[in-house]
């Protein structure tokens, strides 16, 4: 009778067993087949720009060798400026970022640490400057650069490029800064350090990485920008990548198709795998301020 | 404070005094976004109501005519609804996607560090790249979706996607909704992980289901980072030409043009400066909009306890 019992309890306590494995198996097959979906989909048109680059041509004489070729990407050298436009974007993009970090990190710390009543307003303030279209701003930005002698020239982005980093750039660093110990900063103030010194030679080398992570975050902002670069800069030699390239397709000949398309594979990937490194940062300073108040 | 004391002695330091250096600190920035976004807005709405050209750039005041041109002009009117139509679906798009994706990727599994960075692809790629990419695997001959296309008899003969109205607007909204979605994850995933564990193990042993604690802890506490996410996405698709530029080139025809497109159209190409300033204007209710969400949701988590 007893053992009936016993038994009985074993089988039902297997049978739970055999669920909760076979829901766990459900469960990681759900998320593996999710994963394999959602980075297919986000990778699609690369990889298939990927497999395509080095691919011949269909109307490509039929004794051309079988197997894979590297001409559509020699003729993305040779016959477009990509170089020049992926050395004018890492200029802009360089320059981009230090005035940012110069005019972005006192302005952070500002907000994050000297408390002062209006210090909210003004960190909403700069927020909502982030959601300022550029189209309600090109056409006078325009004159505002003829004005200034800069038409044609990619100064005119590295003065312009800012207002589309420092808003993104102040609300991160200020998250970084947060995360310094306060305590760090007062201890450095009692060995005689003034606010000013506390700040620039313990607080902002604390920072560090996350000024690391805003850098790449500015430069693929940079990278990325298309009304101002296309309104700005005319010049085929003077122009960044994300104008260049597409202008290719316009006025270039339809045989450079798949060596255009080569190039956006060429630059997508590695400012992924950069963006890749800081993404843990990104999500944990964000989380901060969402959980701050 | 430890250092209350002795900083009361330096006082008159300038180094020291908060209210100086937290002014120093934050005026640079602030002259810099108000000489190239406050100004220039101004100008761009004096520019709405003058005469002005690339060829005349001198101010001269028209009135209303830039108005009453642009209302007289159908390709305004269109660009007008494509532009709100596109912005409503891709934001709906983009929280549901970007709530699902954000989810994923907090959960630990093998390879997680290539998925994460091929799923980053969309957003970091400048969208002109990825604009050129979609256009040669949606409009190029042999390509996966154009053989898709065809089998299932959507496409005939010497069509391609982007040549057809609707395929072509359909394909406008996929790429904003492809590349935002990974952002909008990013925004969710902070927001979820904000979310402390215990609330949600405390609803569990209340007794509460999965269902439950999903739309009764969950989708509550992450309402405002949602938001948040919602408003960028809006932000960056109806401020965007280059994809409707570079996938579609606005076409066939005028079908798919957008009103930042047709402001740099009017405005730089035909050299219009007015007409191309007051069809700009228009995204201003939409901006307006976007910034009394964010308002709202800043209130809001300025009054959580």
């Amino acid at each position: 009778m007893n053992g009936m019992a016993a038994r009985t309890a074993a089988r039902e306590m297997g049978r739970q067993r055999r669920l909760a494995a076979a829901q766990h198996v459900l469960a990681r097959v759900v998320v593996y087949g999710a994963a394999v979906c959602a980075a297919l989909v986000c990778a699609a048109p690369f990889l298939w720009g990927l497999v395509t680059a080095f691919e011949h041509d269909a109307n490509d004489s039929p004794r051309a060798r079988p197997g894979p070729t590297t001409e559509h990407v020699r003729l993305l050298f040779h016959s477009t400026p990509f170089a020049t436009f992926v050395v004018n974007t890492l200029i802009v993009g360089g320059l981009v970022v230090v005035v940012t970090l110069a005019l972005a990190l006192p302005a952070a710390y500002a907000l994050a640490r000297l408390n002062r009543s209006w210090g909210t307003r003004a960190a909403v303030a700069i927020l909502l400057v982030s959601l300022v279209p550029s189209p309600l701003l090109f056409l006078s930005l325009s004159r505002v650069v003829a004005t200034l002698g800069l038409a044609d020239s990619f100064w005119a982005l590295v003065l312009v490029y800012p207002t589309v980093t420092v808003p993104v750039s102040v609300w991160l660093l200020a998250g970084f800064l947060r995360a310094v110990p306060v305590d760090l900063e007062e201890q450095a103030m009692v060995d005689g350090h003034s606010r000013l010194g506390a700040f620039v030679r313990v607080v902002a080398p604390m920072a560090l990485p996350g000024m690391a992570a805003v850098v790449v975050l500015t430069f693929a902002l940079a990278a990325g920008e298309f009304t101002y670069a296309l309104t700005f800069v005319w010049s085929g030699s003077r122009m960044p990548v994300s104008t260049g390239l597409p202008g290719r397709l316009s006025d270039g000949d339809p045989m450079l198709w798949r060596s255009v398309q080569t190039g956006a594979v060429f630059v997508a990937l590695p400012l992924a795998v950069a963006c890749g490194l800081f993404l843990d940062r990104f999500v944990a300073v964000l989380a901060a301020g969402a959980g701050r108040e | 404070m430890p250092g209350a004391g002795r900083r009361t002695g330096h006082k008159t330091r300038l180094a020291d005094r908060e209210g100086f250096l937290a002014w120093a600190f934050l005026l640079p920035s602030i002259v810099y976004l108000t000489a190239l976004v406050v100004a220039p807005f101004g100008l761009t709405v004096a520019f709405a109501f003058s005469r002005s050209t690339s060829e005349a750039p001198s101010y001269r005041f028209a009135g209303l005519r830039n108005f009453r041109q642009v209302f007289g002009d159908h390709v305004f009117w269109r660009s007008l609804l494509d532009t709100l139509a596109l912005t409503g679906i891709a934001v709906v798009l983009v929280v549901a996607f970007g709530t699902v994706l954000a989810n994923l990727l907090l959960v630990d599994f093998r390879y997680r560090r290539t998925v994460r960075v091929l799923v980053l692809l969309p957003w970091t790629t400048p969208v002109a790249l990825s604009a050129i990419s979609w256009r040669w695997l949606l409009g190029s001959a042999g390509s996966p979706v154009d053989r898709l296309l065809r089998e299932t008899s959507l496409l005939h003969g010497g069509e391609t996607p982007l040549g057809r109205t609707s395929l072509a607007a359909a394909s406008v909204v996929a790429v904003h909704v492809w590349r935002l979605t990974p952002l909008a994850a990013v925004i969710v995933m902070a927001g979820l992980t904000a979310v402390p564990r215990g609330v949600w193990d405390a609803a569990r042993l209340d007794g509460a289901g999965f269902w439950r604690r999903v739309f009764g802890v969950t989708i509550p506490l992450t309402l405002p980072v949602t938001a948040v996410a919602a408003v960028f996405t809006a932000a960056m698709t109806f401020a965007d030409m280059a994809v409707v530029r570079v996938l579609t080139g606005g076409g066939p025809g005028d079908s798919t043009q957008v009103l930042p497109a047709l402001a740099y159209l009017r405005g730089v190409e035909r050299g219009d400066i007015g007409n191309g300033a007051a069809i700009a204007l228009f995204l201003f209710p939409l901006f307006l909009a976007g910034v009394i969400v964010m308002l709202r949701v800043v209130r809001r988590m300025e009054a959580r306890p």
